[in-house]
């Protein structure tokens, strides 16, 4: 499920710790940018600047974490990360590149079960959210209309992200060269 | 090498013996993932017995070996295969080296 095929970002993605890390620092990035976000809603001063964090944290999240079904910290396919690859690495590890990409049973079985566990706790997350709806909108009614929004962003950063951290964060350490461990 | 013949079966249940067959045949976990169609990584989750293969896998891996399948996975530990073909156990030899 880890992407090693890559010179120099397939030693450091093999290693679980170093996983880790990566997304320790990408929820350590997301956190509070959602927390501006939704602050920034919360005050009701959607300005240029939120626009564009919120922008780019959607291409962070869609070309690096989150396209569905492909391996966590790999970057989309786009034709000149293959012709880049293709030029520095010879045509060889361009197919190796592509053998990479694929998605085999094994890691189809464990993506799945990725965005099982990841959808299961954002269930919960849902329904404690609709509880704290009820209870806000019987003590103070002017919450609802902030609940909103803040549900929607936090539910947005949340599912995007959250397969791929379980999968980064569980999967054991791999060997980049494919040889034995 | 990860044998998966005896001890604990892995998180599968099932035992096997696809390293000693491949190391016997000195094909690497990349050539033996490529004939497949599987990542490598996959080939080390069967060795350890960490991952159920499905049957197109499991007769994939029959028909690049050249076996049955029962001589590949088992659910009880696996023997030599030696011994198995000849029908001698080589426990009983007491290490002599000699039928």
């Amino acid at each position: 499920m880890i992407p090693t095929s890559r010179a120099m970002a397939g030693p450091f993605v093999a290693k679980r710790r170093n996983r880790r890390w990566m997304v320790g620092i990408y929820w350590g990035m997301m956190v509070p940018l959602t927390a501006f976000v939704v602050g920034r809603v919360f005050a009701r001063q959607p300005s240029e600047w939120f626009m564009l964090i919120a922008a780019a944290v959607m291409v962070l999240n869609l070309f690096t974490l989150s396209r569905l079904g492909t391996k966590p910290f790999f970057p989309a396919p786009m034709l000149i990360d293959r012709e880049m690859v293709a030029f520095w690495n010879g045509k060889e590890d361009l197919a190796r590149l592509d053998a990479d990409l694929r998605l085999d049973e094994r890691e189809t079985q464990l993506r799945d079960r990725a965005h099982f566990r990841a959808y299961g706790i954002l269930v919960w997350f849902a329904l404690g959210w609709f509880g704290m709806l009820c209870v806000s909108r019987m003590l103070e009614p002017a919450w609802s209309a902030w609940t909103g929004p803040v549900f929607l962003s936090v539910l947005i950063a949340v599912l995007l992200g959250l397969p791929q951290t379980l999968l980064a964060w569980n999967e054991p350490d791999v060997n980049p060269t494919g040889e034995e461990e | 090498m990860a044998d998966n013949t005896k001890g604990a079966p892995g998180e599968s249940g099932l035992y096997n013996r696809i390293a000693v067959l491949r190391a016997e045949r000195g094909v690497s976990r990349q050539d033996l993932a490529d004939a497949l169609g599987v990542n490598y990584q996959t080939i080390g989750f069967l060795e350890r017995g960490d991952y159920s293969p499905s049957l197109k896998l499991a007769f994939g891996l029959s028909e690049y070996f050249g076996l049955p399948v029962e001589a590949i996975f088992s659910t009880r530990p696996l023997g030599p295969l030696s011994a198995q073909v000849y029908g001698v156990r080589t426990e009983n030899l007491g290490g002599k080296g000699h039928a």
